[in-house]
């Protein structure tokens, strides 16, 4: 069955994530565009990605990125047409790639029409379809969440000579989901993209549609029931399609957005990530090791997704004060690298463009349970450009060669939406697609193996995972299994060799092979299972009984 | 019993194989007890205590080292632990203890040179020792240790307490005052039973094959500060507040025959640096100094006087062949005296002990019985002691062991010339 066919789909994907305007530019203006896009996804099936997130490109003044929508059902022009969408659409799933598009519930852009109308008068049929107020002394409970920006979660309209509520920036009004009319325009927006043949959609900043006065105005059961509704909507019409929600927020509370498996299908285990990256800096297993015990079971049909980098700050709102410390002292001493509660750098330089810890990271990313989710250009190591302000230094153009603009764009290099990274280190002449291509070695090279591998067995994208606790404490070991299939992973966190022991009992006689070289290793018998493990190294054993 | 890797290897396989698991490390910590499951408790709780909140990102080995406990002294460790099975709550990283021990009743030297040579196998920076029977132990010492010789970049750090005035006598009256004379630098506690050395210092004496040495087995502690003074190690000391109250697993008699055995042996292992004659130096000091707030404490002066005149009758013969006529005669006609008029004067005090350390390097009778000669005579000094500062403040007490001191210092190129010598006993 092809994967285009598969109900869950998702939980074997490999998501990439990426900007249109990043990736290539078509037609020479110094931005990406979905023509350029499409010419490219013979790259992303070659990488072995089976689905592409993109980040938004509607309409929109661009004041937060494109987060900032105001036309929900249309392409920004920098970025093609809505032909040049479909088109593209229709060349990923001849690939048997899915699409996955960016949707803004909780919030237009105040350009957007549906706010110009509200705005314009007391009496406008739209007036309901955001929150106003005549003071701005209500829902106190409710945190500033840009707090280096926004003084209050209201403000003021000079037009409508009323306050206006808004969770992000004060241009970005929420929509007001008490409205039947909201509801229903918010599902027919998303029912003109899944007509269009789009697979799935991450939906932006949910926790916080529904406004109630006493609470923090976040998790509410409204907000659920909003979604419930959603999702009953889109399985009635649109079945194998699939939601995916963005909720920073602990395991246990973002287990409310799978509800009984009738919510989200899929939610990003924020917390895990920083933990990943704090596990090998302090090369021990606990901080990875006390996340996942400390996340729930969820519903059968759903999944967890687990990331790396992505286009935000490495974000530390999900860490304690100590642990949040250790972070900014490790990974971001140079304060010019800290943004909001996080960290603006990409994984190479995170890591120092270490190429054993890359790609202990990227193990740890394919094995632990959940859907991985690359970022465009960490498979070939791209660096960041912290002096391009806001998170823009982790949003450069992709780097595919070493030609002008790194074989990005055509256009002059001063009309690039944004420069391309360009020092000896990590600029595209020392880092592309096209160099990367012609080594085996190349960090693209083992990236595409990597997945290869990680496609080669469902016990990783559905198999349950059991730890293992060797006494050595810089292993992190683990058997995902699903059925008869297991997989033992064992990574060395440490920058040193180390030799550990497993107690492997309940698997003996059983063989293990390691899975990238399919080299035999020796049988599993009573004693406990010695393996010694250079700096940084992991294994993919597949445990055969033969 | 655990298994030995082999003769050579005073580690078991079992402690090896638990070495290897905890990997390098910034810190260790490492606790010795025999018997003591009724304090060990606090003890650890203090430490975790410490390092939990303390060096939350460290990397961190706690070692715990039994000399043969039959107490369920390990039991109470696990009891009293908080870090679980696996890893400490509120730490970065992973915590957790590791042990080994010895059904054969391990010398407290091999215990500490286990300590010794589990930092140095796991690369820590810094190490602190700590005793299993304190009664009163504080996270804030165990921090005060390790501070110094990991963000300092110390090398030994010596522990410095409030005391009583008539504790730590033997400290006060024979071990500060000869070691500060001899080797310039004024460490005031020199037994301790919680001090902290660096990496570097651990893998030096390590280094030194005097192990398996007699004279080590009851001063390990004594010998890592001393090695530390002589070999240009960076030492300090630091205030650990009230002198912790320890449960005592020896005797008086041994306590003492310990302290002089392992000085004397030191002195010995060392003499190449002391025999040049070491200027006087300071010695740096951390944290701030504590009020004394203990309750006085009781002693049988009585006692201590009728044993030190029966020991010295009793021990005639020998104390002659130790010490020279004029000293003997001396010593004699001080143990005529009465208990009101008798003062044990420092001159004589101090000469006392230079020949009694001379004749120990020069082997003049056996080293046990000269060692054992020397306690009725330490209980002379102390039950002068005790008479004469009866009614003395703080500051007196400190003068009169400045008197000491200096009394020692002017004696000092006797005893170079005793030591030089031999055969100038009375005999």
């Amino acid at each position: 069955m092809s994967l285009l066919q598969q109900a869950d789909w998702y939980k074997d994907s490999i998501i990439y994530q990426l900007h249109v305007r990043t990736f290539y530019d078509s037609n020479g203006d110094g931005i990406g565009d979905f023509r350029g896009l499409q010419q490219k996804l013979d790259y992303l099936q070659e990488l072995g990605v089976t689905a592409i997130w993109l980040l938004p490109f509607y309409p929109s003044p661009l004041r937060d990125d494109g987060y900032d929508i105001a036309d929900y059902c249309s392409v920004h022009s920098s970025y093609g047409t809505l032909e040049d969408f479909k088109s593209f659409l229709a060349a990923a799933h001849e690939r048997d790639i899915r699409i996955i598009i960016e949707m803004v519930l909780n919030h237009t852009s105040d350009q957007h029409p549906w706010f110009q109308e509200s705005r314009s008068s007391r009496n406008n049929p739209r007036r309901d379809w955001y929150v106003w107020s005549e003071t701005d002394d209500r829902y106190h409970g409710a945190r500033i969440i840009f707090l280096d920006t926004e003084l209050s979660n209201w403000a003021w309209d000079p037009i409508s000579k009323s306050y206006y509520w808004h969770r992000f920036f004060s241009h970005q009004p929420d929509l007001n989901f008490d409205s039947p009319a909201v509801r229903e325009a918010i599902w027919n927006v998303m029912k003109f993209w899944l007509e269009l043949g789009v697979d799935g959609f991450r939906l932006d900043a949910v926790p916080y549609l529904v406004e109630r006065e006493g609470t923090s105005c976040e998790n509410l059961p409204e907000t659920h029931e909003i979604l419930r509704e959603l999702r009953r909507r889109l399985d009635d019409s649109f079945p194998a399609k699939m939601l995916l929600a963005e909720a920073n927020q602990w395991p246990a509370d973002v287990c409310a957005y799978f509800g009984q498996g009738d919510e989200f299908h899929m939610a990003f285990h924020f917390p895990l990530m920083p933990r990943m990256f704090m596990s090998l800096k302090l090369e021990d297993r606990k901080p990875i090791l006390d996340i996942l015990q400390r996340t729930p079971t969820i519903p059968e049909t759903c999944q967890w997704c687990i990331f790396l980098r992505n286009h935000d700050e490495l974000t530390l709102e999900m860490v304690t004060d100590v642990e949040r410390d250790y972070m900014y002292d490790e990974y971001a001493r140079d304060k010019s690298m800290r943004i909001n509660v996080g960290i603006r750098r990409r994984l190479a330089p995170l890591m120092d463009n270490d190429r054993r810890r890359i790609e202990l990271l990227n193990g740890l990313l394919m094995s632990l349970p959940g859907t991985p989710i690359l970022y465009y250009g960490d498979e070939i190591g791209m660096g960041d450009n912290v002096y391009l302000g806001d998170r823009n230094g982790v949003r450069t153009p992709m780097q595919w060669s070493g030609q002008w603009n790194g074989g990005f764009s055509s256009a002059d290099p001063e009309r690039l939406y944004s420069p391309p990274i360009s020092n000896p280190v990590y600029g595209y002449q020392a880092i592309n697609v096209e160099s990367q291509r012609r080594s085996e070695h190349s960090l693209l090279s083992w990236k595409k193996r990597l997945i290869q591998v990680r496609k080669s067995s469902q016990a990783f994208s559905r198999g349950s995972i059991e730890f293992l606790h060797p006494p050595n404490h810089r292993v992190l070991a683990y058997v995902r299994q699903l059925g008869k299939e297991r997989v033992l992973v064992v990574n060395n966190l440490s920058s040193s060799a180390q030799a550990v022991e497993l107690d492997l009992s309940k698997y003996k006689g059983s063989i293990p092979i390691e899975m990238s070289g399919k080299t035999i290793f020796p049988r599993i018998g009573e004693l406990p299972y010695l393996l010694t493990m250079g700096p940084y190294q992991f294994y993919w054993f597949r445990l055969r009984k033969i | 019993m655990e298994r030995q890797v082999s003769e050579d290897s005073f580690l078991s396989d079992d402690f090896l194989r638990q070495l290897i698991s905890v990997g390098n490390v910034d810190l260790l910590v490492g606790i010795l007890s025999r018997n003591d499951s009724s304090t060990i408790g606090k003890v650890v709780s203090a430490a975790e205590e410490a390092l939990l909140r303390k060096f939350p990102r460290e990397r961190i080995a706690l070692v715990h080292v039994d000399g043969g406990s039959k107490d369920g002294t390990s039991e109470a460790l696990k009891e009293a632990s908080t870090l679980g099975a696996s890893s400490g709550m509120g730490s970065l990283r992973t915590l957790r203890w590791i042990s080994t021990g010895s059904d054969n009743s391990w010398q407290p030297a091999n215990m500490v040179r286990t300590v010794l040579t589990a930092a140095d196998l796991l690369h820590a920076k810094g190490c602190a020792v700590l005793a299993a029977s304190t009664e009163n132990p504080t996270p804030s010492s165990v921090e005060s240790l390790l501070h110094p010789v990991y963000r300092e970049d110390y090398d030994f750090v010596a522990p410095l307490y409030s005391r009583h005035k008539y504790d730590g006598l033997l400290t006060r009256n024979f071990l500060y005052p000869l070691c500060r004379a001899l080797y310039g630098k004024p460490v005031r506690e020199l037994r301790a039973s919680e001090f902290a050395f660096s990496g570097r210092l651990a893998g030096y004496c390590l280094s030194r094959g005097e192990w398996q040495n007699e004279g080590l087995q009851g001063g390990a502690e004594m010998w890592l500060a001393i090695t530390a003074m002589s070999n240009g190690f960076r030492c300090v000391q630091s205030y650990l507040g009230e002198k912790p109250r320890a449960k005592s697993n020896a005797g008086v008699v041994d306590a003492i025959r310990h302290a002089v055995n392992g000085l004397f042996w030191c002195l010995e292992s060392t003499e190449s640096y002391w025999l040049k004659g070491a200027a006087p130096d300071s010695l740096p000091t951390i944290g701030p100094e504590h009020k004394l707030t203990s309750e006085s404490i009781r002693v049988e002066r009585k006692r201590i006087f009728q044993m030190y005149k029966s020991g010295v009758a009793e021990l005639s013969q020998i104390l002659s062949g130790i010490l020279n006529q004029e000293t003997h005669a001396e010593l004699n006609r001080l143990a005529d005296a009465g208990e009101e008029e008798f003062r044990f004067s420092n001159a004589l005090w101090v000469r006392i002990v230079y020949e009694f350390a001379a004749a120990y390097h020069h082997s003049v009778i056996n080293r046990s019985h000269l060692v054992q000669a020397f306690v009725p005579i330490y209980r002379g000094r102390v039950y002068s002691f005790l008479t004469q500062h009866r009614s003395a403040g703080s500051d007196a007490m400190e003068a009169d062991l400045e008197n000491l001191c200096q009394e020692f210092d002017r004696q000092r190129n006797f005893f170079f010339e005793r030591w030089r010598t031999k055969g100038q006993g009375a005999s």
